[in-house]
This record gives structure tokens, sequence and C-alpha cells, in this order.
């Protein structure tokens, strides 16, 4: 998926291809400014203007720290790397059971997915 | 017009985190292949090399893994593919990892609780859910699916 977005904002703006010869501090801006254009882009499609409820609600759309989450306080440690660990298995233990149940009621092979 | 688009007010309009009081979104919902076991998942992360040219000097860190100068730009995109947060800048020798570690640290703030997706060329830590290693994916494999490629998949 994020792989498929790449590709879109590479094919849609070609100097992120061919770069200019900006000095860094304006290279290292250029992605910066094409993902908003493209987010822009995506929000203002044309077919979607009239009816986008969130179109006067721009300016508060920025989010405050609070409410977007934490930041790192410390490295990652050993402990962090076994927690989600554990909660991998149980995402993919719980898939698992889901899918076994769904090939007993009939459905297609893991290949059909 | 580039400092226009890259910094606020446009730039923050257009280019938000989600908020911990956002719904669960459609795509994950509505999919029950996804839904309940993505439900905490707010994106996707990954980072992209993009050409860059820089000064002779800084040549050597700029070289990526393919030997082309470039730029690491680290990105996430929610599932309707809309962007949610880059930092780019960093050089094309930087690992993705590297990269995920700064931002974290400065400027890009995940919800205890919430992760994204990742590859894995990323740590596996309480914020990012990174595939099971060693899985191989060969055709003839598919037949015989075992619990962590249906994970993976």
């Amino acid at each position: 998926m994020i792989e498929r977005i790449f590709g879109v904002l590479k094919r849609r703006f070609h100097i992120l291809v061919c770069p200019p010869e900006y000095s860094m501090e304006i290279q290292a801006r250029i992605p910066a400014a094409l993902c908003a254009l493209h987010n822009f882009i995506c929000h203002s499609d044309p077919t979607e203007i009239d009816d986008d409820p969130d179109a006067t609600d721009l300016a508060s759309n920025c989010a405050n720290g609070a409410e977007v989450g934490d930041l790192a306080t410390q490295a990652i440690n050993a402990a962090k790397c076994v927690r989600m660990s554990v909660k991998r298995d149980q995402i993919a233990q719980d898939m698992w059971d889901s899918y076994i149940l769904w090939v007993q009621r009939g459905g297609a092979d893991f290949e059909a997915i | 017009m580039l400092t226009a688009f890259s910094s606020a007010p446009f730039y923050d309009s257009q280019v938000s985190l989600p908020r911990i009081s956002d719904p669960i979104p459609p795509e994950i919902r509505d999919n029950p292949k996804r839904y309940p076991f993505f439900k905490d998942t707010l994106g996707a992360i990954d980072g992209t090399h993009i050409n860059c040219s820089p000064l002779e000097q800084e040549h050597q860190a700029a070289r990526n893994q393919k030997g082309l100068l470039t730029q690491n730009c680290l990105m996430v995109c929610s599932f309707d593919l809309r962007f949610l947060y880059i930092l780019s800048g960093w050089e094309g020798s930087a690992a993705d990892s590297l990269v995920f570690h700064n931002a974290h640290f400065t400027s890009f703030p995940i919800p205890r609780g919430k992760y994204y997706l990742a590859d894995a060329g990323f740590p596996l830590c309480d914020q990012l859910l990174v595939p099971y290693r060693g899985v191989r994916y060969h055709l003839a494999e598919w037949g015989r699916a075992n619990i962590w490629q249906v994970f993976n998949n």
C-alpha cells in the first residue's frame, strides 16, 4: 500500500526523480511540500469539492500534541520488543483461528486469499 | 512557493497525524480479514529514497545501498492514501530504523496502545508492527499455509 503511494507521488511530481541543483536545505523540503500538495489534491478533488464537510475545517485540523500521542522518551529496548512480539503473536493466533474457522466452513484455501 | 507549501499553515492543515479519538478507518473496519485484528493500526510507515544532488563533500553520506545519491525520506500514510507525516533530508546511507528512531524522538508522536505497520527494515517495538522474518513466500508453498503466512499476508 505505502509502496503504491510512493509510486503515485514520484509519477505525479517528476522533480522527485530528476533532482534539481538546489542546496540540500531546499532539496530536503521538496518531498514534504509535495506530500502536502498531494494531500491537498486528494482533499480538494473537483468531484468532491461541493459536499466536502471538512472544507471549512482546515485551519482547526492541526492537532495539538496531547491529541496525537507521545514522543519516545527512551530507546527501543528488549522489553518493548518482547511486548510487541507477544502482541504480534496474539494477532497472528487470532487471525489463524479465524482462518481455520473460515476453511472449515468451506472457504477456499490460502491461495485464494 | 516551496516554503509556503512545506511550512505552516498550508503544510499543517494538509499533513496531520491521526488523533487518538479518531474512529477506526473504514478500510479496516469493513474488511473481515483485517478487523478486528488490526483495529489499533493507524497507518503504514516506510522509507523511500529520493534522488538528490548534494555537494561534492556530502556524496559519500548520500550514497545509498544501490549506489545512487539519494535522501532517505520517512513517510507515514493512512489507509486512504494520505500522508500523515514526512521526515525528509536524511542521507541515503541512513537506515530506515535510524530515521524512524530519530523521528519518534523529535516530532513523530504515537499514541499508547496504537501502532503503525512497517516492513522488515524497522525494529519491532511497541509502536511498530513488522512482519515475521524468515517466512518464505514461494508460490509452491502457498497451498500449505501456516500461521505466520496468514499473518504476513
